[in-house]
């Protein structure tokens, strides 16, 4: 769990599940770890096992309170098979983490408030969210032939999306990866040589919760329309007593209104428990070199609570939030995730996921500001912000479309696009400030192209 | 058997009064249901809770009520007008029964609607709804019985009146006196299998007994005029 055991409560960390068997199974691990105030929630995944195989499962997950072990089980044909309680220690959580990519795991400068993580290239996740419970991922040491596609892309990824790396004096890239490292290019990322000697300072102001969603206020009971079905059910009710009471062999006439009545009713609840159910849903996909990474947060507040089902991308990473019980994120066969858990009367209830994908999706602007380009795909309603300006376009064509100063105008700090990135990625103002980002509505979500300047 | 129950049930449901009380039951349940709607402000679905629980004591209250005469229907006969006629005691006790039985039923029918909504508002399976009923038919068959036979044995109107409450306040409200009936625990909506069985079944027994006492109490008062 975590970074070489180390966590950083609050944030998304690498897990790698090792599953071992004697015999064939078909079935599923389960991990459970505590997520909310009194909610603990189960990742559900498929898993395979040939006779003696061993099976290895990495996945994001946050982790918030060490004091409860995670528990990991297998599972197969609604048995428990096995169930290992991980070993987690309160001594090996801290506010700030370092990862430490060193083999020979020499030592290492730091300040009070700090822990360094020891880690090897086994260790690295293949989920690039993971790596946002480090601070910094220092490189003494990186042999690229014992990553495999995944981890390479997952540190990619984290970097070209801002993550910091600090290359030590001395490292020689074994591969394209540390190549591209130290090219100077990462995108939102800072890279940085770094010696040895030098004590690291921690960033500048604590980062804002990455996990958090915007809870939606409270709703109000639909009196109105249920007193008007309240109504009718009864009026119904009295004409089959009437009709029931009017001859011998009517009587059937008071279970069919009743019978009617039940199917208005419970059809006119279905309706009012959607109007008092709050959803607050954004979406926000942040383009930078190729690389999408989408965040997600859904958050809302039920007058009734009951049962809640999302269906997820595949390959998101899942977090809950708020007051839930019976919390469930299971993996389809297809690849997608299902979470359903029970929401509390009230009370609100969050999810975040994650989600990082490949897209030939970009854009370029003249350094004068004279035209854009965008390449792979077309936008509906954009806007281009840049400098404190923005400006918008109806629909961007891919090629190069060219910009009229005079349609410039001040950046809206309340245009929905940046309110709805903000509310997903701590990070945005820091992007909007250093680099030109198009944002385009694409249906129910934002797509947040970071442009480079050519 | 049948012309006891007959009689009963044409008072209950042809007469005004009869009529009457049906209308306002009915608009009580759904005026309570009204409540209902108000959000849940804590876990465990309190508003639901306590809905389940009036129900359950009206139903149990108008049973009793109508049967022992508390709210008298002119048309309807007791047991001491029945012991009267030429019909067995048998047909008298167990008419009284088949009507007890047919009214709880009417009752608990009129409660399904109100219940579904409640569970369904509350994204719970309406079906729920009829395992309630079935405990409010129960209890409320049982507490008819009561109330048939209180309509015989106790002739004082404000004595009758004194001991119907306080035996229904018995079965109904005081868990401990019901032994293992414990009605406002089994009309909730979650409630294991077994708990609401043993009230339908305890209930079920209590009102044999109790209409088996009614036959027995005709003959009584047929011996004792």
């Amino acid at each position: 769990m975590g970074w070489d055991g180390w966590i950083r409560p609050g944030r998304w960390h690498p897990v790698t599940l090792t599953v071992r068997s004697d015999r064939a199974v078909e079935g599923w691990i389960v991990l459970e770890l505590t997520q909310g105030p009194e909610g603990r929630v189960r990742y559900r995944r498929p898993v395979q096992l040939s006779e003696g195989a061993t099976a290895l499962l990495r996945m994001a997950v946050p982790l918030r309170d060490v004091r409860s072990p995670p528990v990991l089980t297998l599972e197969a044909e609604g048995k428990v098979l096995a169930s290992v309680a991980a070993a987690t220690s309160p001594r090996r959580a801290s506010a700030s983490l370092i990862g430490v990519l060193d083999r020979e795991r020499r030592g290492f400068p730091l300040s009070p408030d700090q822990a360094a993580a020891f880690l090897d290239e086994g260790d690295l996740p293949e989920d690039a969210v993971a790596y946002t419970s480090l601070d910094f991922l220092v490189i003494r040491s990186l042999d690229e032939r014992e990553l495999n596609e995944r981890q390479h892309a997952a540190l990619r990824a984290w970097v070209t999306h801002g993550g910091r790396v600090l290359v030590a004096d001395g490292f020689e890239p074994t591969g394209p990866l540390g190549s591209w490292l130290v090219s100077g290019r990462t995108g939102l990322g800072a890279v940085k040589r770094w010696r040895p000697s030098t004590p690291l300072r921690p960033p500048r102001a604590p980062e804002a919760d990455p996990l958090q969603v915007v809870t939606p206020s409270p709703p109000r009971a639909p009196f109105g329309r249920a007193a008007a079905g309240l109504a009718g059910a009864w009026l119904l009710l009295l004409a089959a007593l009437r009709v029931a009471g009017s001859g011998r062999n009517r009587w059937i006439a008071l279970p069919i209104g009743a019978a009617l009545a039940t199917a208005g009713l419970v059809r006119l609840a279905g309706d009012l428990r959607e109007r008092v159910t709050l959803p607050n849903r954004q979406q926000v996909t942040v383009v930078a070199e190729g690389i999408a990474w989408t965040h997600g947060s859904s958050s809302q507040i039920s007058a009734y609570g009951g049962p809640v089902a999302y269906r997820l991308p595949s390959r998101s990473s899942v977090a809950l939030r708020g007051e839930f019980t019976d919390a469930e994120v299971r993996q389809m066969p297809e690849g997608t995730w299902v979470l359903a858990a029970a929401q509390q009367p009230g009370r609100p209830l969050g999810v975040r996921w994650e989600r990082v994908d490949r897209t030939t999706l970009g854009a370029a602007l003249d350094p004068q500001g004279r035209w854009l380009l965008l390449e792979g795909g077309t936008l509906s309603s954009s806007w281009l912000l840049w400098r404190g300006q923005m400006r918008g376009f109806e629909r961007l064509l891919p090629g190069r479309t060219f910009l009229d100063p005079a349609r410039w105008r001040a950046a809206d700090p309340d245009h929905p696009g940046v309110r709805a990135w903000r509310q997903v990625d701590p990070a945005s103002d820091d992007i909007m400030r250093d680099h030109p980002v198009v944002l385009a509505e694409a249906g129910d979500h934002w797509i947040v192209l970071v442009v480079q300047r050519r | 058997m049948m012309a006891v129950a007959r009689g009963d049930l044409r008072a209950r449901f042809t007469t005004s009064k009869g009529a009457t009380v049906q209308a306002l039951f009915s608009g009580l349940v759904y005026l309570v249901a009204f409540f209902g709607v108000s959000p849940d402000g804590a876990p465990g679905r309190p508003a639901l809770a306590a809905i389940s629980s009036i129900y359950l004591v009206i139903v149990a209250y108008l049973c009793a009520a109508l049967s022992s005469g508390e709210i008298a229907i002119p048309e309807e006969k007791g047991l001491p007008d029945l012991a009267t006629t030429r019909l067995p005691a048998h047909a008298v006790g167990w008419g009284k029964a088949v009507s007890g039985a047919v009214f709880a039923a009417s009752l608990s029918v009129l409660a399904v609607p109100a219940l579904s909504f409640l569970l369904a508002l509350r994204a719970l399976p309406p079906t729920l709804a009829l395992e309630q009923a079935v405990v409010l038919w129960a209890v409320g068959w049982a507490c008819a019985g009561l109330g048939t036979w209180m309509g015989g044995a106790v002739e004082s109107d404000l004595l009758r009146s004194i001991a119907l409450w306080a035996a229904l306040i018995a079965l109904v409200g005081l868990p401990s006196l019901a032994g293992p009936v414990q009605p406002l625990e089994a009309v909730q909506p979650f409630v294991p299998f077994a708990k609401r069985a043993a009230c339908i079944g305890g209930a079920i027994l209590l009102g044999v007994l109790l209409f088996a006492l009614c036959v027995r109490w005709t003959d009584r008062l047929r011996r004792n005029p």
